[in-house]
């Protein structure tokens, strides 16, 4: 009954063109009176909750240093001088945007954040330069996951904290995993860009390599603003969230003295980046109000302890616990499912003999894929909203397909071959 | 109004800024930290989505699935706008009248964040009033619109902040 | 079964409290056959936060009971949250003798929410130890590092005897330690075995005693619904349960077995503080006490002074 509620406030949303927030919203509040004894007081104080949480605020500030570095013109010069490099690669900048999400995934523990903050710098750089709107918004969503693998990982950590794993291994295998994927997107843009050149405009003249390297020289103000970011989280100076502060404001500093940054534009780059992240939390709205109505009824727990229950191999049980990560990941964020779960599907699989450093990454994996996956797909949600729109839901959601089947390719591989996952723990 | 909401809600995402970004100084630069960011930032954090909210739903910006909707014309598309639009004002009275609840209960046992002890029913406010606002904004689209009167209209246009 | 009952626990099936929380369901269960069935939801799995339990508990309508740590209600009820503060016990008998008057607090307290309090039940966990990446164990070098801590109290205390605190909550508190936000964290030995905090902060020193009392508290309403033998049963197993986690705190068996298991994964126990250094700390932790009572008034400040008669100072 709860399964038919839910699929028919997603199909209303979908019909209707009512605000995505809105109709998983009224989804939600309906589940929530009707099937959890009369609790739609939670809705309020789920939402109180998340929006109190220091840890989205990184959000909205990697909003606004995007905004800002497009409003002085930094990021204009930024892919000027980078654009030239990538001339003769099928696929161009698209390219960048997968390895920018490396390495800053390489420093931040999140996925929404990753995608926030290369989203709002590269999305207006490369729609300019004629890329196609809804690939570039897949790539960035899709690299966004990225964070999540990437050690130091949030996932991984909580999963370690919380199940009693080691968490320098659980980051040491997650590296590989990683950059396999990091390598396979770009492989998928590759492969994208030669059977449709249309996706990414080519350079039409040569650039000598020289003038490369003096234009790549000319940027070098660029690098105060990645010590701001990248090298404070990573010296230990400052937490993610500080770091995207310091962010802005360096954004602010080198707007003014090297961009051409104003007092006026970067009070339209506030208001803009407040309406990007507006957008974005009446999406969460909706979306928490929906995941507190199925979790407050135990959904994922029963599920999950059902399927634990089943006199089946191992490996049938494994592909269950998928499968339903899958389905669920479609309705929840992240790391919510994840602590939703884990109570139930750890001491299962490990105690069907699964290594528990493997599953950690597995469900990492997991989880991220439900990052791409309407209804409720994060990272779909920030990046919609920093292309205010002009890339739909629906348009963004199958321009990640080809990444997220490469992802669900991923847990089958990793799977056939624990020692991708494994190696890096086992021999450092 | 909503504008005006608009403006007090980017102010408030500057602030967030600021503050983060002072009490980074103040712990490396003068090894005090300033103890109470996280209450503050997770207060105006909220404080600014909601407030940003009327503006959004005065100039039609949200993320929707626009699969069919793009393809109806005339008395069709107008009809399902009435049907999202009504969906809309009960969203926001239904959300508005809970957290006025919170709110309320929050404000009636004095309730203060953990450490800094801010009191959090004014926040809380925030919520029920920006859900009552847009109700009301959304409301007077559903009226008006029909016959031609334009209500809440970002008068510049929605790509005015691109062109920059 | 004729009632179900959902439990709400936020922690994670690993930790000691979810142990203690399954024996009693296990029991009452037993006990009760087909007329009563509790439910426990670990890890938080319900989607809920303990900061909202008293708004969510008292309808009974989802979720009926609970074991609620007070330090997450500080917003809504300071008097309960603050009534024991960590670092102010000067040995771990100190906690028996404080329960009946704990009881009397918690009772009256939970009472004007609509919660019922069936009874306290005490973790294993019984001392504050300081995790650090060099070799600490006194005050003097403690003062020229940064010290993660996990609450007001505390980061005030540690203030008083010159000692710079941050608050960073538990799943920050790795990443924090290997980037070098904090050199050092104060924490305890079960809990830092499954954080794997010996990869990042080896070295540890027993600074203070301490206790972590947990309320067990169901939905007044939920309760008065119920038959009356199955209240009598909730509450013998209550009280039985009670009765024997004290016994296992004050063995302290968990505690020495949980220290050699880190050890024994790279960890490195350091002699505990000098014994002024400790003194120094619990003096602080009491005088910070004090303040905080008089400060947030209600009826915190009368109850300290129940708590401190019985507790001696
Ligand atoms: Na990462
Ligand atoms: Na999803």
């Amino acid at each position: 009954m709860i399964w038919l509620v839910l699929a028919l406030g997603v199909l209303l949303t979908g019909l209707t063109g009512i605000p995505v927030g809105v109709g998983l919203g009224l989804t939600g509040l309906t589940i929530l009176h009707f099937f959890a004894g009369g609790s739609s007081s939670l809705a309020v104080i789920t939402i109180w909750n998340t929006f109190n949480d220091f840890l989205l605020s990184a959000i909205p500030m990697f909003i606004f240093m995007g905004e800002i570095l497009l409003a002085s013109g930094v990021s204009k010069k930024l892919y000027e001088a980078a654009s030239p490099l990538f001339r003769r690669v099928p696929g161009g900048l698209l390219h960048t945007n997968i390895a920018v999400c490396t390495i800053f995934g390489a420093v931040s523990g999140a996925s929404t954040s990753t995608a926030a903050a290369v989203g709002a710098v590269a999305y207006p750089e490369l729609k300019q330069r004629g890329y196609d709107r809804a690939v570039v918004v897949g790539t960035l969503a899709a690299g966004g996951t990225l964070g999540l693998l990437i050690p130091p990982s949030l996932a991984l950590l909580i999963y370690g904290a919380t199940q009693g794993v080691s968490i320098g291994k659980l980051f040491l295998a997650g590296i590989l995993p990683g950059l396999l994927l990091a390598a396979s997107f770009m492989v998928v843009i590759l492969v994208m860009a030669l059977r449709n050149p249309e996706i990414s405009p080519r350079e039409a003249v040569r650039t000598p390599f020289l003038r490369i390297v003096t234009g790549l020289l000319r940027i070098w103000p660029i690098a105060i603003l990645i010590f701001a970011v990248l090298g404070t989280i990573y010296l230990g100076i400052a937490t993610p969230t500080e770091a995207a502060s310091l962010g802005v404001v360096s954004s602010i500093v080198i707007g003014f003295t090297w961009g051409n940054l104003t007092l006026r534009k970067l009070l339209h780059a506030f208001r803009d980046a407040t309406i990007v992240f507006g957008t974005l939390g009446v999406v969460l709205v909706g979306a928490l109000i929906l995941s507190q109505a199925i979790s407050i009824l135990g959904v994922p727990t029963h599920v999950m302890a059902g399927i634990g229950a089943l006199d089946v191999s191992p490996y049938t049980v494994f592909a269950l616990v998928v499968i339903v990560y899958l389905v669920l990941g479609c309705f929840f964020d992240g790391i919510s499912l994840m602590l939703m779960t884990l109570p139930v599907v750890f001491p299962v699989l490990t105690g069907l003999g699964f290594d528990p450093i493997w599953l950690g990454v597995m469900i990492t994996l997991m989880i991220e894929i439900g990052m791409l996956t309407p209804p409720v797909g994060l990272n779909l949600f920030v990046l919609v909203a920093v292309t205010r729109g002009e890339v739909n839901l629906g348009r963004a959601a199958f321009a990640t397909l080809p990444f997220w089947l490469v992802m669900t390719g991923a847990i089958v591989l990793f799977t056939l071959f624990p020692g991708i996952v494994t190696i890096l723990p086992q021999i450092l | 109004m909503s504008r005006f909401v608009l403006i007090l809600a980017a102010l408030i995402g500057g602030l967030m800024s600021v503050i983060v970004f002072a009490a980074v100084t103040m712990r490396y630069v003068f090894l005090s930290p300033l103890r109470f960011t996280d209450e503050l930032i997770g207060l105006l954090f909220s404080a600014g989505v909601f407030l940003a909210i009327p503006y959004l739903f005065a100039s039609d910006r949200n993320i929707r699935v626009s699969l069919l909707t793009d393809r109806l014309s005339g008395t069709a598309a107008g009809v399902v706008k009435f049907v999202s639009n009504i969906g809309i004002i009960c969203f926001f009275l239904l959300l508005g009248v809970l957290s006025f609840d919170f709110a309320s209960f929050s404000y009636m046992i004095g309730a203060e964040s953990d450490v800094a002890r801010i009191p959090v029913a004014p926040w809380m406010a925030l919520m029920p009033f920006s859900c009552f606002l847009t109700a009301f904004i959304v409301l007077l689209k559903t009226s008006f619109e029909p016959f031609g009167i334009a209500v809440g209209r970002d008068e510049h246009g929605a790509s005015e902040d691109t062109a920059l | 079964a004729d009632t179900e009952w959902k439990m709400h626990l936020v922690w994670v099936p690993t930790r000691q409290e979810v142990v203690s929380a399954n024996k009693f369901v296990e029991r009452v269960n037993a006990r009760t056959g087909d007329k009563f069935k509790i439910t426990a939801y670990t890890g938080g799995s319900l989607g809920v936060k303990d900061s909202d339990m008293l708004r969510i508990l008292p309808p009974g309508n989802v979720i009926q009971i609970t074991m609620l740590y007070t330090g997450y209600v500080a917003r809504d009820a300071p008097d309960l949250a603050f009534a024991l503060p960590e670092g102010v016990l000067s040995s771990a008998e100190d906690v028996v003798k404080a329960l009946p008057v704990l009881d009397d607090i918690y009772e009256e307290g939970f009472q004007s929410w609509g919660v019922k309090y069936l009874g306290t039940l005490i973790s294993p966990d019984k001392s504050i130890n300081i995790y650090c990446k060099d070799e600490v164990n006194t005050l003097e070098e403690l003062r020229t590092k940064k010290l993660r801590v996990w609450s007001k109290a505390l980061l005030d205390s540690f203030a008083k005897i010159g000692v710079s605190g941050t608050i960073i909550p538990q799943n920050d508190m790795y990443i924090a330690l290997q980037t070098g936000v904090v050199d050092c964290a104060t924490y305890y030995p079960g809990a830092a075995n499954t954080l794997s905090l010996q990869e990042v902060a080896p070295n540890w020193a027993f600074l203070s005693h301490y206790a972590v009392p947990i309320p067990l508290v169901v939905s007044q309403k939920a309760w008065d619904a119920l038959p009356a033998d199955v209240q009598a049963v909730m509450t013998e197993e209550a009280d039985k349960l009670v009765k024997e986690l004290a016994d296992n705190f004050l063995a302290g068996n968990y505690e020495v077995a949980e220290g050699k298991k880190f050890d024994a994964k790279g960890g490195k126990q350091l002699e505990p503080f000098p014994e002024a250094d400790q003194a120094a700390f619990t003096a602080a932790a009491i005088e910070v006490w004090e303040e905080n009572a008089t400060q947030l008034g209600g009826k915190l400040e009368a109850n300290r002074k129940r708590l401190a008669d019985v507790l001696g100072n």
